[in-house]
């Protein structure tokens, strides 16, 4: 393959072809040698997140100071001190209590990255029982809708039955999780 | 570390192992109340690693887990863990105390502690298996779970360092072998399509891609919004597409030109046959074109040894740590030949 040249340094062949998709969406880029382990996009060398996350933040990377930046209100995190800096410089977050923080300053990003804002995965043990039931209620309170939706009324009223037995359980096991 | 010096994933057989030479299955876990490692202070590191080691500790026995603290292996050894994918570089460059790598007997499952994240547990099997890595570490993850309390947050999943993993913070990756989709210029576009699917490939191609012979990986992006079943049970199919467009491509070599894939197989033997040195990248990208020869059954398959395998030890610190002792690059050059010309079968 010839790739004419690199798109970084305008110099170079390029001779590395990195694809990035985000949310579907497709970049690609052909960079030379260097470049590309400048960009960590070479193999046996970590993939540069910080880099991508900063970009993703919009043209937030350092030296590429841009007006969004002025426009950021500097917050911090009560428990471990990580700044808005932290975050733009790194990418990274400082604890699990960060994300009370920042967690509406991430959500575009977390919609652009993964399409998605909420989990739809496993749920660990120990806090598990009380999700696990609000998560069957959503799923239950769709299906009842549906069915009045579809007039299906006697299914309904079966589907009603569901959500107090489920509600009253889990009003329990939230009590007994705050014991 | 496993009695033959080498682990399961390069030793062992699995489904589809002619293009997908491993499966990886990774699970990000942060443990509540804890900094992120990012900001994590000395005193709460050893707290956090005596937890780790207590928690390991009291897991079943039959999982054969023992920690290793990083100050306490050798740079070599060090090196190998990196080389055998069972610490990042990230991980192992300037150890401190409270770092340490947890392993199996087989060197199958890994659990980095304080890399970015607080723990990062893999389950590595040789071919197609990432259903039953998921397995593996989904069961190694509710083992621990008795002992540490992971950072969940209902809405975002598992909390970790960076957001990009949010969620499931599960990464799931295959290793695949694709010399024939290179060689036909069909790499291009195939990774295009994958692009498409949420599907990152790690690895260059191209004039640059024969010296990292042919090997790419293929992993999941997103984590966040869907179950870890769907993002493997679509990783797999992933791989099983690509693998069949591999075999095509393999196929269509052999019909189209085999007196040039014949030449170049045959050459790469030759070398590997008669050379008395051989540097690593010199070596990977020959071993690529002698398993191209193999696969379309011009060459006889390597004695006891799978592609991996070769390609493993002839990687310098592993090389280094069968022979016992450290050796120069000179010296390592001279050992990876003769240690190929060992597992190759002269007809």
């Amino acid at each position: 393959m010839n790739g004419g040249t690199c798109e970084r340094c305008g110099v170079e062949p390029a001779v590395v072809y990195v694809a990035h998709v985000v949310n579907g969406q497709k970049t690609e880029r052909r960079l030379c040698e260097a470049c590309a382990k400048a960009e960590g996009a070479w193999p046996g060398v970590a993939v540069n997140w910080p880099l991508q996350l900063g970009q993703l933040f919009g043209g937030m990377v350092p030296g590429q100071a841009s007006k969004t930046e002025t426009n950021l209100v500097q917050m911090q995190c009560a428990r471990c001190g990580w700044t808005t800096a932290h975050l733009q410089q790194t990418g990274q977050l400082g604890c699990d209590a960060c994300y009370e923080t920042f967690g509406p300053l991430l959500e575009p990003t977390l919609r652009r990255i993964h399409g998605a804002v909420e989990h739809g995965g496993k749920i660990p043990h120990r806090v598990g029982g009380v999700l696990r039931a609000e998560r069957q209620l959503l799923q239950l309170r769709a299906d009842l809708r549906e069915a009045i939706q579809q007039e299906e009324f006697e299914r309904a009223a079966e589907i009603r039955d569901k959500i107090r037995v489920l509600e009253h359980a889990s009003m329990g096991e939230g009590a007994d999780a705050h014991e | 570390m496993s009695d033959s010096g080498l682990s399961l994933w390069m030793t062992g057989t699995g489904p589809d192992q002619d293009v997908v030479l491993a499966s990886r299955v990774r699970l990000a876990r942060n443990i509540q109340g804890y900094s992120f490692p990012n900001s994590l202070p000395a005193e709460q590191g050893e707290k956090l690693t005596a937890a780790v080691e207590d928690a390991i500790g009291h897991i079943e026995p039959s999982w054969n887990l023992s920690l290793s603290r990083l100050t306490d292996v050798s740079a070599l050894d060090r090196q190998v863990l990196v080389e055998k994918h069972l610490a990042s570089p990230l991980l192992v460059a300037d150890p401190i105390r409270f770092e340490g790598v947890v392993t199996d007997d087989r060197e199958s499952i890994s659990i980095m502690v304080l890399e970015e994240d607080h723990l990062r547990m893999q389950v590595l099997l040789p071919g197609l298996q990432l259903d039953e890595a998921w397995g593996v570490v989904n069961r190694l993850d509710d083992s621990l779970e008795n002992r540490l309390t992971w950072a969940f947050d209902k809405k975002l999943g598992y909390l970790t360092t960076y957001p990009t993993n949010l969620g499931t913070a599960m990464r799931a990756s295959v290793m695949m072998h694709l010399p024939a989709l290179v060689l036909t210029r069909q790499a291009g576009p195939v990774f295009g399509a994958l692009a498409q699917m949420g599907v990152v490939v790690r690895g260059l191609y191209g004039e640059g891609s024969e010296g990292e012979g042919h090997i790419f990986q293929i992993s999941n992006q997103v984590s966040l919004g869907r179950s870890e079943e769907e993002l493997v049970h679509g990783l797999s199919m992933v791989a099983q597409q690509v693998a069949g467009r591999e075999r095509q491509a393999r196929e269509l070599l052999g019909r189209n030109s085999e007196s040039a894939i014949r030449d170049r197989v045959g050459r790469a033997f030759g070398i590997l046959a008669y050379a008395r040195i051989l540097t690593s990248e010199e070596a990977i990208r020959l071993l690529s074109d002698v398993k191209l020869g193999q696969d379309l059954t011009y060459l006889p398959p390597f004695s006891s040894a799978t592609f991996s395998e070769m390609v493993s030890m002839t990687r310098p610190g592993i090389l280094q740590q069968m022979a016992g002792q450290d050796l120069d690059a000179a010296q390592r050059d001279m050992l990876r030949a003769e240690v190929i010309q060992r597992h190759l079968t002269r007809t």
